[in-house]
């Protein structure tokens, strides 16, 4: 019996490829997940599912514990410990969770007693949590001393719609952030009580070196112009802030300024 | 070649360019499309994997088959040696038969992307429109050349075969330019340049071409691609010689085996060189990537390669032993085998041990920790660079021994030489052990450098020992003609078993390559979103590799069969090079 | 026939060599699957070896002819195609049968760190980045010093007094702790590697590094980011070794 060449070439190859790809399967497997962008909508996930998720934000994404702390005095706001439980109480006529999703999207409409509004809207950049997001984060806030009751009907659909993500609408300041570095440590006198990265050393006005993560290009322009109008941050001393750096910067300088301190992340 | 299949090549080529240039346009509609559709049953990723790797196989093999096959013309023209002549020939059939093919693989990959990734596509176009036109342009004057070089053989012969020769080399330029652009769209893909921060390009096109990565893949492909089309080349040889009926047919065969093996095995020694310049512009470019992809979650895929290389070095030298079986006079050569096997088993060892080894817990504790005492020292880069440049010196005495089996020299200083190029071998080996051990006593940065100096050491000890060589053994003494076609048929098993390992080894590079973008389209700038953004395990993919290697296989079986076919339709009619004898002809070698 | 000269002899006795040596060479014992893998290729090697050239080649086949057509050996045969058979049940046996142990996994000993982590809420970036306690050069000693406290205060328990990983309740862990004194561990990384895992620890390691891997905790709770600077410089200064400098990118 003659085995035709064919058939025999044929096998050859296929043990060689056979071997090749058993090793490879026998090997333990890993695979590499892309990392998660949460989106719980039409999925069905326990509140603890959510809780859990919210928390990772919290730390995260969020940014929230730049100013926020559970448990401590945060630097620049309000204590989250216990906000579960306060949250119904706070502002009349409000349950917690629409409390919660009302000082996360539109945070200025309510100010605790002593803090200045300078929360910016999650929902937007630079933070722009997307609406899963959202509801997580106050699915974890519930948790923190009161029951999670809410429910992704309780988040507006229109969160997180106006460009979200990497769509994020790029504002460019047509400044020189050197040169506003400058204006910082020279002309603005900044520098005598705010810190900003690796220049400064004041303690009397807020650490600005992350600034820019949290805040948005038009608050920090109206801040500078506007400082009382704009409130005091929580924990420092009020007024202090000159109101006049409209008059002694120039329009160059202010630019400058503000760029340099939208760089700061 | 039928006139019909020829129209047909040219119709999907025509279809090509014209989907090309029209795209944009759809692609103007597609903001209003879905990201991604889903192919059905298989999933879009299977198939756009498979089909690119197949796309990809073919278009190596017509890009690589007739690098070679014009060098093979130019040595038939210069020595007046018909058997070159006809082989060439023989390989640009081939490659002829290929060819449309390709087209159509190519088309389809653009079907798939422009249809289940239309903003992935759009994306891409927004930047790369321009050179579409240019790839199409490039695909029509490389179709026309070759179509010319290969109808106009007999009619470029004699006195105008300057002009054929020309004709080869100007549709390889062409070819390695078409390389080039498709190059620089993938190369976009793993390192990205010349955007914006949103990922609109910022200058010119030229500097999202220009990126990191794509000098050291044009220059890798080009080389494999030989490596590629000499492998499958041999193959088919090799074949043809297991189903020769006549002892004439036989040694043609075996001598296009040796041939098309030499070819591979020349380029294939300079591959690793290629391989180590794009690691390091992969870490270049980002250094995150770069441990992902040689440490992080794709480190078992290189003990796999490695497994696959030394398969190739072990095959390829193995074959040449076999070889000198044929050869009268290569008796004396023997007693260095055992040597060189054992330097070839110790260089796989150490190139394929683990950096991160499987191991269970028990094993773990015993070894005192997750990475071994000892072994771990054979995992870093250190050893296995020296594993790999002693490869390289051992086929290339194997390569040097074959050589000179049937041939004694009749120089007066050949006693002199033949020492010179022993020590220049043994100051190679000692410069390469000595700075693979040195590196372990240097930090890393140091270290990297050293690898420089071992590839130096070595490729100065080839140039040493060729440059004797030649002058040696010109007008040498034969001692018995090569008796082509009594190679053992085990041998054309090996040529087989070469070309099966490095179509596989194609898959598994394609796969690193794109694997290490993760869940990126486009690194850094577009996210994958869709539902395979998951990089697969290896057993998954090397599943996926093995599948679409027997489909390349078996498709390349058909063309030839189907070559086959015309020529036995037209025996003796076509009035073209006739086959050489080639049983006991010359002696001389390549 | 000389038994010791046949071919197949030989082969045999190179793979029980390399077998021998492999097993019983290798201290600390090699991890079978590196076994396994080695022995493939000597047995690749040794195939390649006997069929080198014919002579040889027939020679090997020899035995493997005989017991296979030689009417005389008939009894070898059937006691062969009972062995053989016995012997693959056997291993599957014990392939399929259920062990007291967690199968083997795949470990990647440095995974690739991220591009930045978040520390205390802050982003510290992790490429590229020197210690900065290095560039004061005055106080090079007292970081030193600082760091030998911190570690003697907290690491020292794991990881040893000789930083060997061997300390007092590194025989309660397994994989035990890492060995600073090997050349394979700190020497080879980068110090912002080393900040990496010490501020996340066990439970920040990525997917193919198995987390559960590792009982290392995130001391960014406990220590302050110089802290951990200043103890990453002890522990070089202590097994006097360099760390890896990040490659200059063009």
């Amino acid at each position: 019996m003659r085995v035709p060449v064919g058939v025999k070439v044929g096998l050859v190859s296929l043990v060689v490829m056979g071997a090749y790809s058993g090793y490879a399967n026998y090997i333990p497997q890993v695979q590499s997940k892309p990392p998660q962008e949460l989106s719980l909508e039409g999925g069905h996930v326990t509140p603890a599912q959510l809780v859990k998720a919210g928390e990772e934000i919290f730390h995260t994404k969020g940014t929230c514990e730049i100013c926020h702390r559970v448990g401590q005095k945060g630097t620049r706001a309000p204590d989250l410990a216990g906000i579960g439980a306060r949250a119904g109480k706070t502002k009349p006529g409000m349950g917690a969770k629409q409390y919660l999703v009302e000082s996360l999207l539109q945070p200025a409409a309510f100010i605790v007693e002593g803090y200045p509004p300078i929360m910016p809207a999650v929902d937007k950049p630079p933070i722009a949590l997307n609406r899963s997001e959202v509801w997580a984060v106050v699915a974890f806030l519930e948790s923190l001393g009161g029951t999670v009751d809410v429910t992704l009907d309780d988040i507006p659909a229109t969160v997180g719609a106006g460009g979200g993500g990497a769509a994020a609408a790029e504002v460019k300041i047509p400044g020189d952030p050197k040169a506003g570095e400058a204006v910082f440590m020279g002309k603005g006198t900044c520098l005598a009580c705010h810190i900003a990265g690796k220049v400064g050393a004041g303690k009397v006005g807020p650490d600005l070196s992350q600034i820019a993560r949290i805040q948005t290009p038009d608050y920090i322009m109206a801040k500078i112009l506007n400082p009382a109008g704009r409130g005091t941050v929580a924990g420092y001393p009020k007024g202090v802030m000159p109101q006049t750096f409209g008059q002694t910067l120039s329009a160059k300088e202010y630019t400058d300024l503000v760029a340099f301190l939208l760089t700061l992340k | 070649m039928s006139a019909r299949r020829r129209a047909g090549a040219l119709l999907v080529l025509l279809g090509l360019a014209v989907l090309a240039l029209t795209l944009p346009a759809a692609a103007q509609d597609a903001a209003k499309e879905p990201a991604y559709r889903a192919f059905p049953l298989l999933g879009s990723r299977l198939a756009v994997w498979a089909i690119a790797q197949l796309h990809l196989n073919f278009a190596a093999f017509i890009l690589g088959v007739p690098i070679f096959a014009v060098i093979i013309e130019i040595i038939g023209w210069r020595t007046r040696d018909a058997r070159y002549d006809w082989l060439s020939h023989e390989f640009v059939k081939l490659t002829f038969a290929a060819f449309s093919t390709t087209a159509l693989l190519g088309a389809l990959l653009l079907f798939l992307f422009a249809g289940y990734y239309p903003k992935f596509w759009t994306y891409m176009s927004s930047i790369f429109f321009p050179t579409y036109g240019i790839y199409a342009a490039l695909f029509f004057a490389e179709t026309f050349t070759v179509y010319l070089w290969y109808y106009g053989w007999d009619w470029l012969s004699g006195p105008r075969k300057g002009i054929h020769v020309a004709l080869g080399v100007l549709s390889n330029l062409f070819g390695t330019a078409i390389l080039l652009v498709a190059n620089s769209w993938v190369t976009f893909m793993i390192s990205p340049a010349g955007i914006t921060e949103s990922g609109a390009l910022k200058g010119s096109v030229w500097a999202a071409i220009n990126n990191y990565t794509w000098m050291p893949i044009n220059i890798h492909r080009l080389i494999a691609n030989i490596v590629f089309g000499g492998t499958i080349a041999a193959a088919y040889a090799a074949f043809r010689f297991l189903g020769a009926t006549s002892d004439e047919e036989r040694a043609r065969y075996d001598w296009m085996g040796y041939i098309g093996n030499f070819v591979a095995l020349s380029a294939f020694i300079v591959l690793p060189f290629a391989g180590y310049y794009l690691g390091r512009e992969i870490y270049a470019f980002n250094q995150t990537m770069g441990i992902t992809m040689m440490g992080g979650f794709m480190s078992w895929l290189w003990i796999i390669q490695a497994i696959l290389i030394g398969v190739l070095f072990l095959g390829s030298n193995y074959y040449l032993w076999l070889g000198m079986e044929r050869i009268p006079g290569s008796e004396r050569y023997r007693r260095y085998v055992p040597m060189m096997i054992g330097i070839l088993a110790f260089g796989f060892m150490v190139w394929a041990t683990p950096r991160s080894m499987v191991i269970t817990l028990d094993e773990a504790r015993a070894m005192g920790g997750t990475h071994h005492p000892v072994l771990g020292f054979l995992g870093v880069m250190s050893a296995k660079n020296t594993a790999v440049n002693m490869m390289i010196l051992t086929t290339f005495l194997s390569f040097v021994l074959y050589r000179r089996a049937n041939r004694i020299s009749t120089r007066s200083w050949a006693g002199a030489g033949m020492l010179i190029q022993w020590a220049a071998l043994v100051a190679a080996a000692v410069v390469v052990i000595f700075y693979g051990v040195y590196g372990y006593f240097v930090e890393s940065l140091v270290r990297i450098g050293f690898s420089v100096y071992q590839v130096m050491a070595v490729l100065g000890a080839i140039v040493v020992v060729m440059a004797i060589d030649i002058p040696m053994f010109r007008g040498a003494r034969s001692t018995g003609a090569i008796r082509w076609g009594t190679i053992a048929p085990r041998s054309q098993y090996v040529l087989i078993i070469l070309a099966v390992t490095f179509t596989w080894l194609m898959g598994l590079m394609g796969f690193a390559r794109s694997g290490i973008r993760q869940h990126w389209h486009v690194y850094g700038v577009m996210v994958d979103k869709s539902v395979d953004a998951a990089t697969p395990a290896i057993g998954y993919a090397a599943n996926v590799i093995t599948v679409v290697t027997i489909v390349f296989f078996a498709l390349v079986m058909f063309i030839f069969w189907l070559g086959g076919l015309s020529d036995r339709g037209q025996a003796g009619a076509h009035g073209h090079a006739p086959a050489p004898l080639i049983a006991g002809g010359s002696d001389e070698q390549a | 026939m000389n038994v010791l000269r046949s071919r197949f002899t030989q082969a045999v006795l190179l793979l029980v060599l390399a077998f021998a040596i492999f097993k019983f060479g290798i201290r600390p014992p090699a991890p079978w699957s590196v076994l396994t893998l080695y022995m493939a290729i000597v047995f690749l090697a040794t195939i390649v070896y006997v069929s080198s050239d014919s002579d040889s080649w027939r020679e090997f086949l020899g035995p493997l002819r005989t017991t296979v057509m030689d009417p005389g050996k008939r009894p070898l045969r059937i006691a062969l195609g009972i062995v053989i058979p016995v012997l693959l049940g056997y291993y599957a046996y014990t392939q399929a049968a259920a062990k007291p142990q967690a199968p083997p996994e795949l470990r990647a000993v440095h995974p690739a760190p991220p591009a930045s982590i978040q520390f205390r809420g802050k982003e510290i970036t992790i490429a590229g980045v020197e210690n900065p306690l290095r560039k004061d050069t005055a106080s090079l000693g007292k970081h030193v010093a600082a760091g030998g406290e911190i570690y003697i205060k907290n690491c020292v328990y794991c990881h040893g007094d000789n930083l060997d990983g061997k300390g007092m309740f590194a025989y309660g862990f397994n994989p035990p702790p890492a060995n600073f004194e090997d050349p394979g561990t700190i020497a080879m990384l980068q110090e912002a590697f080393l900040f990496w895992r010490i501020v996340k620890g066990g439970p920040g390691l990525p997917k193919e590094s198995t987390p559960w891997n590792s009982v290392m905790p995130a001391w960014e709770d406990r220590l302050t980011e110089e802290q951990i600077w200043q103890v990453i410089m002890y522990l070089y200064a202590a097994t006097n070794q360099q760390p890896r400098r990040w490659e200059s990118s063009h």
